[in-house]
């Protein structure tokens, strides 16, 4: 009935009793739907998605003793940035093939609107993903669109002496000129990205190179 | 903001103005970390249709700056559903707690279908 809550907590792991166990998150990230009251109703988010095996749905009814709303159908949609797959792999040893399987997942789990390093305590872009795993990403997926944009959000976070922000100028900082790098080697294009015009890689690689010579 | 780009090459803004209306809607709560809440009490039934009467809500929309953004942060692939899990098990631990077991660690939204 209108004011029925459906609470739902997405957790990765279980106890042995049968509720879920979310060490990394404490059960604290979670979506709630408020019953219109209509005879039955479909609801999905648009915003927060979660890394989780298991859904636990907790039925709430608006009146103290009143009946609880029952569930019809739960489904998980699994949702990503939408890369064309472009490699996989293969072999006669089983055991390979699953732990291409278990990458693959891992790497799904994080291909967002930037490539982050977990899909739930996190959710975080650190630059050392797109430069450590991007080799890797680059042969399971067509990535060229999202490096493109993972670059421009470098250059758009550049101070103007060149630093990177939230980045250790002498260590990290590197990091950015290598995606640039590699973007350039993999798409075949100068440029980093043909969206973003003047933003190429190469000013923001002049002026980082200008303040690691003088510092 | 919405950036229109024609097979022409041109490229078109639409912002927001004060001729645009404002209202609260159902989604009461979105946290990259915390989660997502929706009331569907309230709902503005028909709000897409022309004809809508605003009478709740506020007349003036949120106005653009008149210029134009830097970078364009949101130019990635987009984030679509790929695929589809239904449960492999699922097991009432006690009475109105349901535990769904999808199988498979994942990036997961939830899709409710529910009856009051």
């Amino acid at each position: 009935m209108k004011g029925d809550v459906v609470k739902i907590i997405p957790a990765e792991l279980r106890k042995p009793s049968g509720e879920i166990d979310d060490p990394l998150c404490g059960g604290k990230s979670f979506w709630t739907y408020t019953l219109a009251g209509k005879e039955d109703e479909t609801w999905t988010p648009k915003f927060f998605y979660r890394g989780a095996r298991y859904l636990q749905v907790e039925l709430r009814p608006a009146e103290t003793n009143g009946p609880a709303p029952r569930v019809i159908s739960m489904v998980a949609d699994v949702v990503h940035a939408a890369a064309p797959a472009t490699g996989t792999f293969q072999t006669s040893n089983e055991l390979f093939n699953r732990i291409f399987t278990l990458v693959r997942w891992a790497q799904r789990g994080n291909m967002m609107s930037v490539l982050t390093d977990c899909p739930h305590r996190e959710k975080l872009g650190w630059l050392e993903q797109d430069y450590l795993n991007g080799p890797a990403l680059r042969y399971n997926f067509d990535l060229n669109p999202l490096f493109g944009k993972i670059v421009n959000d470098i250059n758009d976070a550049q101070q103007p002496d060149g630093l990177v922000r939230a980045l250790r100028r002498n260590t990290r900082c590197s990091v950015g000129m290598a995606i640039c790098s590699f973007v350039s080697r993999r798409s075949g294009a100068v440029r980093s990205s043909r969206l973003h015009g003047n933003n190429s890689c190469s000013p923001a690689i002049l002026i980082w190179r200008a303040v690691t010579t003088t510092a | 903001m919405l950036r229109l780009e024609y097979t022409s090459g041109q490229v078109e803004f639409v912002r927001t103005d004060s001729q645009w209306q404002a209202r609260s809607g159902p989604l009461t709560y979105s946290d990259v970390y915390g989660g997502e809440d929706f009331d569907a009490r309230l709902y503005p039934e028909g709000w897409d249709q022309s004809g809508f009467s605003n009478s709740s809500g506020r007349g003036d929309g949120a106005a653009g700056t008149g210029r134009s953004p830097d970078g364009l942060s949101g130019a990635g692939w987009p984030i679509r559903v790929i695929e589809s899990f239904t449960p492999v098990a699922q097991q009432e631990i006690e009475p109105g707690v349901i535990v769904y077991d999808f199988g498979q660690n994942a990036p997961l939204m939830p899709r409710l279908k529910v009856a009051g």
